[in-house]
């Protein structure tokens, strides 16, 4: 398990999550007015999403799997994983919400 | 062991050219361990994608190399921003970063372009009748010198203990270094795009510098986060009550 100690790994899950999770979202029209391309601040709200992904994932499987077990142990240390879930969760859901807006204006 | 932000190994050398062995292959293991990454994930992507060629991969604007790149910066900006939280004396290093890496993922996805509709990088167009005013003076207001002081503050705290850092040898300024480096070559690059080839009549050699300018964009943004990756490991598991209430560095300037 030592993977979960090292940045590889964890940059690995992101390009993953970014080459394979995410949709294909017409953010950029050249032809447009700017205030229709309400897609180009969804897609940014999807990246924001996953980088608090990936930080409730590596909190909790460093506490799952025992990495630096005593360390770990502290009320803030669960609080930050869970909270960055949330915060996840809320930025997808703001993606979800721009990304509506959007394609209602175009 | 503890790792303090910005480090202060004990090893009494100075500066990148006089390093220690150690601490020489700290920053360069994390750039080859970067170029190494990079050139990995770029075989997967070619591999996984169906795309019909290099080109696809590599050149294209949304393409994996510029999805990745902008998938890490945005890692790297949440990651600062919680450091930051969690690691409350060293906050305005913290937040300073997570601002520089915000900038750097929204160039990535071109938010330049399309946050306006006309291009933020060009400075003639702030003074371009075209675009209206209230929106050249709300991107000046609001964009342009937020930015401006973060970075100065950054720099500026960066720079107080620039001579602390050096007598000691401290490993982040040879990052910083390598960092700077990189990311003069990518500015090169770019440049060398828009005027260096067709001025030496080169215009056949875009489509390689092009992909070596994304590539090395690319390089940048995973070199940032394994050079980061220590102190966000000391930042989040640490013992809280030490971490939220002591300056590691001793006496902060």
């Amino acid at each position: 398990m030592d993977w979960m100690k090292s940045w590889p790994g964890w940059i690995f899950v992101v390009s993953s999550g970014v080459l394979w999770g995410l949709p294909s979202v017409p953010y950029y029209h050249a032809d447009l007015p700017y205030i229709h391309d309400l897609g180009g601040l969804a897609l940014v709200a999807w990246y924001i999403g996953l980088g608090f992904l990936s930080l409730g994932l590596y909190i909790i499987a460093s506490v799952c799997l025992r990495v630096n077990v005593v360390r770990v142990k502290s009320l803030h240390t669960i609080f930050l994983g869970g909270g960055a879930f949330i915060l996840a969760g809320l930025f997808w859901w703001l993606y979800l919400l721009l990304l509506g807006m959007s394609v209602r204006l175009v | 062991m503890r790792i303090e932000f910005p480090r202060v190994p004990s090893q009494n050398t100075f500066l990148f050219w006089a390093l220690g062995e150690r601490h020489t292959q700290v920053f360069w293991g994390n750039l080859v361990g970067a170029l190494v990454f990079c050139v990995t994930m770029i075989v997967l992507a070619k591999w996984s994608t169906n795309l019909p060629g290099w080109r696809e991969v590599i050149v294209s604007e949304n393409g994996p190399v510029e999805r990745m790149s902008a998938g890490v910066w945005f890692m790297a900006m949440v990651w600062c921003f919680a450091a930051g939280w969690r690691h409350f004396p060293h906050r305005i290093e913290w937040f300073g970063l997570t601002t520089v890496c915000l900038l750097f993922g929204l160039r990535e996805l071109d938010a330049h372009v399309w946050v306006t509709g006309w291009n933020l990088d060009k400075l003639a167009n702030y003074w371009n009748s075209r675009f209206p005013l209230w929106e050249r003076l709300l991107v000046v207001g609001f964009m342009i010198i937020p930015t401006v002081a973060v970075g100065a503050v950054l720099c500026y705290r960066m720079w107080l203990r620039l001579g602390r850092g050096g007598s000691s040898c401290a490993p982040w300024i040879g990052q910083m270094m390598v960092g700077g480096i990189l990311l003069g070559f990518c500015l090169l690059l770019d440049k060398a795009n828009a005027y260096g080839l067709p001025l030496f009549g080169l215009e056949a050699a875009q489509l390689f510098f092009m992909g070596m300018e994304e590539f090395g964009e690319y390089v940048l943004a995973v070199y940032t986060v394994s050079a980061l990756w220590p102190y966000w490991q000391e930042a989040f598991l640490s013992n809280d009550t030490r971490s939220r209430n002591e300056g590691t560095l001793g006496a902060e300037p």
